[in-house]
């Protein structure tokens, strides 16, 4: 039997709008265009950087890799003594009031050449994927953007690069130059640039076909606006994320090249190279070994969530 | 469709081959001093003998003729030379150093490949809880740190502080090769070089079951009445895993290279660490000889991949088109 209603029941009155103020006493503009999606309650809508800081390890990434950056820049200021500095009556030292790491087996404060040893390990990492996402922007758009011989052009040189053993041959290009520092850069950027390549192109697929694009050539703009202004941008973010997680690898590599000799030479510390003889010091030292290459975890590490956290504030757009 | 792929993608096959072979031939033959410079730092060899040892070994010709020596010798007659320092064949030293690096390679794959799957897909299912959260910790760890570093940190530990395993090597010659020693050898290489593999795989892992979560046939096949488990084993991981392992099958060649820096950390008596005193010494015979084979590997696994990806996706293109699959570029994990 049905219920019948004896009175419709009161209309809850709508909620006025609410208009949020700000401080200035300006009304907030409403939200041009908003997409409709799932969003865990209580949670508002972020710019995108507290976004990706809304991941606290992302957060905390930034902050200790602005530290070391600065630590490493300022090491002559901060440095307690000279970067190939010698105190031969402490050699091998363990931590003390002198020497806050202790010192390496020519005696070297281990602090001190840490400060400067990242100088160099972070610069060429930024060096090497600074130029591999270069490479793989103009590649990658000329594929996705011109298609045909570009395109072939493109893939097989992905294929290539994919089919040699990269670290082998950045392994013996490294041992062949001889120490030329600018060289190592160069070839770790020279092999890491197929991933951004990849995104570019197969964003540009994409955007070829969208209207804006369309409305733009229309318009007449030229082929190298058309990429620039109105294509590469949107094709950045993916890009960045990989650049992100890219600089923790190009960092690994510098350090394994440095490591087995083949890199940056001493005196001039790296991370990498100053893991180079600590293997021989392990039962008496371990600090000589340990310190160094937790300044490359360290960093990698941040680097690795800081990716993380882009990526997934961009997934969340 | 398959026949016509399959004949396009050997056909890539053969310029690989060449450009990558007659890059690092380039390179190794142009370097100052050329691959006879090891013989210069002899004081007993004159100015007329390093001619004759030039002459000999065909050093004294234009470079395209040299590498047409080279390719011919390769390719036609399946010999790669023999070495500048020592003289052995290049291949015999190979092979003789080829088991250690299997056997050292195939357990840590093995063993990084199983824990990957666990991990990945548990992390996946438990998308946002502890174990999630432990994992992920667990694997961007893992491909932040050095593998060589987390070697040294290793030996620093359980080897010259607790004594409890050896230092590096493949046996104790004391021990006469038995199977516990040759074991208690093993711990620590595999243990660090699957730690970096597994990091890297159980990150994909994980988000290629996430991805085959959310999936429409998913949706079907709850909707249907599927219990969760037969949904979950039979629908999300047939999905993801197959393309997963078969990308990861294409990383086989990775350890190789990686090889070089476990086998030197841990004095593993393999291909890398050949690899490693081939360049240390000039041995440059030795350098190309062993690039030259794991390109082939690569070129191999590379293909066989692509092929067993076709074949599960024909959407699939070996550059990530529109297809479900790509080929992952930077699994990392090697160094």
């Amino acid at each position: 039997m049905p219920t019948i209603l004896k009175e419709i029941p009161p209309r809850r009155s709508p909620a006025p709008p609410v208009l949020e103020r700000r401080d200035t006493g300006r009304v907030k503009a409403p939200p041009r265009h908003r997409e409709t999606e799932e969003r865990l309650p209580g949670t508002r809508r972020l710019g995108y950087l507290s976004r990706v800081f809304a991941y606290r390890p992302a957060f905390y990434g930034v902050l200790l890799v602005a530290v070391i950056t600065l630590m490493t820049i300022f090491a002559p200021l901060f440095a307690p003594y000279g970067r190939d500095a010698i105190d031969l009556d402490a050699i091998l030292s363990p931590p003390s009031a002198l020497h806050v790491l202790g010192t390496d087996e020519l005696g070297r404060d281990l602090f001190t050449r840490i400060m400067y040893g990242g100088r160099f390990s972070l610069l060429v990492a930024f060096t090497s994927i600074a130029l591999a996402t270069g490479i793989g922007l103009l590649l990658g758009a000329l594929a996705g953007y011109f298609g045909g011989l570009w395109e072939n052009l493109v893939t097989g040189a992905v294929d290539i690069f994919m089919s040699v053993p990269v670290f082998l041959v950045l392994l013996v290009t490294a041992a062949l130059g001889g120490g030329r520092m600018w060289l190592i850069p160069l070839v770790i950027g020279s092999t890491m640039w197929m991933e951004a390549a990849r995104i570019v192109r197969a964003r540009f697929l994409q955007l070829k076909r969208e209207e804006y694009v369309e409305a733009a050539r229309s318009l007449g703009s030229s082929d190298l606006v058309l990429v620039f202004r109105h294509m590469l941008p949107q094709a950045l973010p993916p890009v960045i994320v990989t650049a992100t997680i890219g600089f923790a690898h190009a960092m690994l590599i510098e350090s394994a090249l440095s490591f087995l000799g083949f890199g940056i030479q001493p005196p001039v510390p790296t991370w990498g190279n100053m893991l180079q003889n600590a293997q021989v010091f392990l039962r008496t030292s371990p600090l000589v070994a340990a310190a160094p290459g937790l300044m490359i975890f360290a960093t990698c590490l941040c680097f690795n969530f800081i990716g993380d956290g882009l990526r997934r504030a961009l997934a969340d757009r | 469709m398959f026949k016509i792929y399959l004949l396009k993608r050997l056909a890539r096959v053969v310029p690989v081959l060449l450009i990558v072979s007659m890059a690092t031939f380039a390179l190794l033959h142009l370097a100052p001093g050329g691959p006879a410079s090891v013989m210069t730092s002899n004081p007993k060899v004159t100015g007329a003998d390093l001619e004759r040892i030039r002459e000999s070994y065909g050093l004294d010709r234009p470079l395209p003729v040299r590498y047409l020596i080279w390719f011919r010798q390769v390719f036609l007659r399946l010999d790669l030379g023999t070495s500048y320092v020592t003289g052995e064949p290049v291949s015999s030293m190979i092979l003789d150093r080829l088991p250690a690096t299997l056997e050292l390679m195939s357990i840590s794959f093995i063993l990084a490949l199983a824990l990957s799957l666990l991990a990945g897909v548990l992390s996946a299912l438990k998308k946002g809880k502890i174990a999630d959260d432990l994992v992920s910790v667990i694997s961007t760890a893992g491909i932040s740190a050095p593998v060589f570093w987390v070697g040294l940190m290793a030996i620093a530990l359980f080897s010259a502080r607790l004594g409890l395993l050896p230092s590096g090597g493949r046996e104790a010659i004391t021990e006469n090769g038995s199977l516990a020693d040759r074991l208690r050898h093993l711990v620590l290489p595999v243990s660090v070089l699957s730690l970096a593999y597994f990091a890297s795989w159980t990150r994909y892992v994980r988000s290629s079951v996430l991805e085959a979560i959310r999936g429409n046939f998913v949706r079907t096949a709850r909707a249907k009445g599927l219990n969760e488990r037969v949904v979950i084993l039979k629908h999300v991981l047939r999905n993801a895993v197959l393309p997963v392992v078969t990308i990861i099958f294409m990383q086989i060649p990775t350890l190789f290279t990686g090889a070089v820096i476990t086998e030197t950390v841990f004095s593993w008596p393999g291909m890398g660490r050949l690899f490693y005193e081939g360049l240390a010494r000039h041995d440059y015979s030795r350098v190309m000889g062993i690039v030259i084979i794991v390109t082939i590997i690569i070129i191999f696994f590379n293909l066989a991949g692509d092929l067993v990806c076709m074949a599960i996706d024909p959407r699939y293109t070996p550059f990530g088109g529109e297809g479900r699959l790509d080929r992952r570029y930077n699994l990392g994990g090697t160094v």
